[in-house]
């Protein structure tokens, strides 16, 4: 996840500024060292491993590999029906996650800034954030009782009528773990965008007769759009790749991509097959997160 | 590493392990519990001496750890046993016979399953009967084949469950559940559980096509388990860790799957209607043997120790240990149980066990086109 975050250090140096005790205290690349020392060995040299082994195949006991390299793992990904399956229930999921979480922590964290009073921004902020002090795992056990057929959230929509539906073990419940994720992801990411809104642009809207809507649409969504966007490339990211809500609530039939990959290590323990899956993984997320991310930053721009 | 990593069955021990621990204690709080660090010793660096030294190391699935399973060994015989729990797989566990020196560990509990290979590869030392009580074994444990290899005997069954069928008695009868076709029966659409661990699933599938034993297939008729799966895949609404299976039983929403009595005896225990049974396809095992390492220093200690493991008294206690229960293969271990666990565990006549139950189950083993197994497997959960 660190190679999303814009590496701007290098950037932000300006040779002009303290040029002097910066000659003194050595070149100011070396700062960099720390930083990309462990972007190598936590980052690209796994990935680069992944990578070379998707092009392995097993030989005996599955720990060591047959010689040369092979096309064999990709080719059994794009011609076997189970895996475009297992894949396009990841996109769709994480697609509706993505949209659902979006709409819902927009609505929050703009009622937090703009509606809460100032003194109970921190503390409501907190309340939506608080799931996080809890682990992934436990919080997805924690759904499983309340998505259950004899659990709360069936017992309610019974009593407004909409009869018993089976949540718990379908891709539903998925959708939902992941989304209230989402939510508290995004809610963090616009509340600090939002937060830093000028208000004198609002006083200013506002005083060149705009209304609320289009204050709205005008100045508070374009102002906020690169929290937005970068919050849904996070959700994106977890989402696609999440092993652990779709295990807990989805079912584990009819599996994803992320349980595809599982699968491969835990009942194969094919090494080979797991970093295809990987890869095919991580390709995809940098195909719709790097728009999206070159999106936000062209809005920063235009401030 | 000869072995294959089989951390399906990882996965199972685990979560068998950690629901029952925490099943008891209730929801929330036994989570964590399910997460706490066991209580284990670790074993004494084991020096050379001419002498046994009054010590043996054991390496074991847990349940030998709790209060009062070895007092009486140590004391009888004046042996100290240090013992360590194992909270890994097979694999791992046999990767450290490979990796460990001489005289680390003694004793080992993997499941039966490897001791073949084992043998073929001198890792464990060769074991007599006569030194062991087999004589009050269960047929067929005091001759099952997976302890064995080229007629040897390498290991000593220690326990050991079924996979048959686990079914809620309110929704199905006794009747019902005397075939597997049950499970194919439209009022089960999606009220059946698995556990995702291809090889005994897979390994009742062949057996409902009659294929026995059921781990030796050809290629035609691993095509007919694959078949049959597809078949089922419908009425299959979970397949996940022991944990979810069992609370997704629990919680009535599913009706059987196919398990035995580490899943019901739980369910049981907490007054959910739930019962087991081998139907008459037949089922496989699970199950632990306890071996001998060939590099051991201490063999006079480790063969005192098997016998010890294998005796009614340990072997009663076991059956009913707080980490999960499980069956016995020693028939003098039932008579130390109280009525109700021996009907728990299907240990109250002896006589129908072994005539009825057991000789209708066939040893889990490892076929050898495991990948294909595993393929079929990630197919099946893909659909």
């Amino acid at each position: 996840m660190a190679s999303i975050l814009p590496l701007s250090a290098g950037k932000s140096n300006k040779p002009q500024a303290g040029g002097r005790e910066r000659r003194i205290m050595g070149n100011p690349w070396y700062g960099l060292i720390p930083a990309v020392s462990y972007l190598l060995f936590f980052y690209l040299i796994p990935v680069v491993y992944l990578l070379s082994r998707s092009f392995k195949i097993t030989q005996g006991s599955g720990i060591q590999f047959a010689p040369g390299l092979t096309l064999a793992n990709y080719i059994e990904f794009f011609t076997a029906r189970t895996n475009y399956l297992a894949y396009a229930r990841s996109m769709v999921i994480s697609i509706l996650v993505v949209l659902f979480a979006s709409l819902i922590a927009y609505a929050v964290a703009y009622t937090i800034v703009f509606i809460v009073p100032k003194r109970y921004q921190q503390m409501t902020l907190l309340l939506i954030i608080a799931p996080f002090w809890t682990s992934f795992v436990i919080r997805a056990f924690a759904w499983q009782l309340l998505l259950a057929e004899a659990g709360p959230v069936s017992a309610f929509l019974k009593q407004v009528g909409v009869g018993s539906l089976k949540i718990l073990n379908t891709h539903v419940a998925t959708v939902i773990g992941l989304t209230v994720f989402g939510v508290m992801m995004l809610t963090l990411n616009l509340y600090s965008v939002m937060e830093n809104i000028n208000p004198n642009l609002l006083a200013a809207a506002a005083d060149l007769g705009a209304r609320r809507w289009q204050t709205f649409k005008e100045v508070v969504f374009p102002l906020s759009r690169p929290g937005l966007l970068i919050g849904a490339a996070l959700t994106f990211i977890i989402s696609f790749g999440d092993y652990v809500v779709p295990s807990l609530l989805g079912g584990g039939v009819r599996i994803v991509l992320s349980q595809a990959m599982v699968g491969a290590m835990t009942t194969s323990f094919n090494i080979p097959r797991a970093s295809t899956y990987a890869m095919i993984m991580l390709v995809t997320i940098l195909v719709v997160t790097m728009p999206i991310l070159r999106l936000s930053r062209v809005g920063l721009n235009t401030e | 590493m000869t072995q294959k990593f089989d951390a399906g069955k990882l996965s199972r021990e685990i979560s068998r392990r950690e629901f029952l621990k925490w099943a008891g204690t209730g929801a929330a709080a036994g989570i964590l519990a399910g997460c706490a660090p066991q209580a284990a010793a670790t074993p004494a660096p084991a020096t050379a001496v001419a002498e046994e030294e009054k010590i043996v190391n054991v390496l074991a699935f847990s349940g030998y750890e709790e209060p009062g399973m070895l007092d009486s060994f140590e004391k009888a015989t004046g042996i100290k046993v240090n013992l360590k729990i194992h909270d890994g797989t097979d694999d791992e566990m046999i990767a450290l016979i490979q990796t460990s020196p001489a005289g680390t560990w003694d004793v080992m509990t993997p499941t039966s399953a490897y001791v073949p290979n084992l043998a073929k590869e001198k890792q464990v030392m060769e074991l007599n009967p006569a030194d062991l009580p087999v004589g009050d074994y269960l047929k067929p444990f005091d001759k099952w084949p997976t302890c064995f290899y080229e007629g040897k005997m390498y290991g000593l069954l220690n326990r050991f469950g079924y996979y048959g069928l686990t079914y809620n008695s309110e929704q199905l009868t006794a009747a019902d559940v005397q075939s597997l076709d049950i499970l194919m029966d439209p009022k089960l659409k999606g009220k059946v559980a698995l556990f995702d661990w291809f090889l005994p699933n897979m390994g009742v599938v062949s057996k409902w096509l009659g294929f026995n034993p059921p781990y030796r297939l050809s290629a035609d008729q691993l095509g007919q388990v694959k078949e049959k799966l597809v078949q089922l895949r419908p009425q299959v609404g979970l397949i996940g860790s022991t944990a979810q299976t069992t609370q997704a039983l629990a919680s009535g929403e599913f009706w059987v799957a196919i398990a035995g009595e580490f899943v019901q005896a739980g369910l049981f225990m907490d007054g959910h209607p739930y019962l087991a049974t081998v139907p008459k396809e037949g089922g496989v095992t699970w199950d632990q043997a306890v071996i001998v390492l060939a590099n051991t220093l201490r063999p006079q200690n480790s063969l005192k120790f098997l016998n010890y493991v294998g005796g009614p008294e340990f072997q009663s206690k076991l059956a009913v240990a707080r980490a999960y229960y499980s069956m016995v293969p020693n028939r003098k271990a039932a008579e130390l149980l109280t009525e109700d666990q021996r009907k728990l565990l299907n240990m109250a006549d002896l006589d129908n066990l072994e005539k009825n139950f057991l000789a209708n189950l066939s040893p889990r083993e490892r076929p050898e086109n495991i990948d294909e197994w595993a393929k079929i497997w990630d197919e099946f959960k893909a659909m």
